[in-house]
């Protein structure tokens, strides 16, 4: 019951700042908005009992991609044009579907939400380190060695990208 | 695409990101099984892979136009 609540003020949260990332004005303020949006939904994991994926949120996300990311906002220089016209051209379409889209997904979240699940006795927590780092590693050892390779190639395309500005 | 500075379009790329990772963690949370927090843990992988080529992309634009606004790239095409 705790959680439930814990996990609606959370997702409030964690949408009021997913819309101050798209609505303010300076990209410094809307990375902040946007670490303060991950850390929400870092909250709601640890209510659901996925412990493993919020510390993998924390760490990866704003640990280590934003970090990345409010260092390349302050290289950049901050009297551009985009930060006195915010918005594009484009902005009434996108708003006017948007709503649409919200419009729809709350009428079928009303009409057809999901029942509770009931109540049942509960074994050892799935999502423990432990019991996560045997299960990935017995089933997704391949997936996580192709993982890698992704990241490799991932170094390898964005010097790729510095080596052509040269 | 109601943004002109390419910095926040990222930032909202990443909230997108974000969105499906909490769809996996709600279904790995409802199912009880670890294939949906093991695909929240890829697409971590898959969002430092992004956040790596965006960036190199977003300082070469700005070095070649010398602007964040998207609307200097209007000769892109395709």
């Amino acid at each position: 019951m705790i959680s439930d609540v814990l996990i609606a003020v959370f997702g409030a949260m964690a949408i009021i700042f997913a819309l101050l990332v798209v609505v303010l004005r300076q990209p410094m303020r809307a990375a902040l908005a946007l670490i303060a949006h991950m850390v929400s939904l870092a909250a709601i994991f640890a209510c659901l009992e996925v412990h493993v994926v919020a510390l993998f949120q924390i760490l990866i996300y704003v640990g280590a991609v934003m970090v990345f990311m409010v260092y390349a906002i302050m290289l950049l220089d901050d009297r551009d044009a985009s930060y006195a016209h915010v918005f594009s051209r484009w902005s009434v379409p996108a708003v006017i579907v948007a709503a649409v889209l919200v419009v729809a997904l709350g009428a079928m979240l009303v009409q057809w939400a999901p029942a509770a699940p009931a109540a049942t006795v509960r074994g050892p927590a799935p999502f423990s380190f432990s019991a996560f780092s045997v299960e990935f590693m017995t089933h997704y050892w391949f997936h996580f060695e192709v993982a890698s390779i992704l990241l490799v190639i991932g170094i390898v395309a964005a010097w790729a990208v510095i080596a052509e500005r040269r | 695409m109601i943004r002109r500075n390419l910095m926040v379009v990222v930032m909202c790329v990443e909230v997108m990101l974000n969105s499906v990772v909490l769809a996996f963690v709600v279904f790995a949370a409802r199912s009880g099984t670890l294939a949906g927090a093991a695909m929240a843990f890829f697409l971590y992988i898959a969002a430092a892979c992004e956040i790596a080529v965006a960036m190199a992309i977003v300082v070469m634009l700005v070095e070649r136009r010398g602007s964040l606004d998207l609307a200097a790239d209007y000769e892109l095409k395709g």
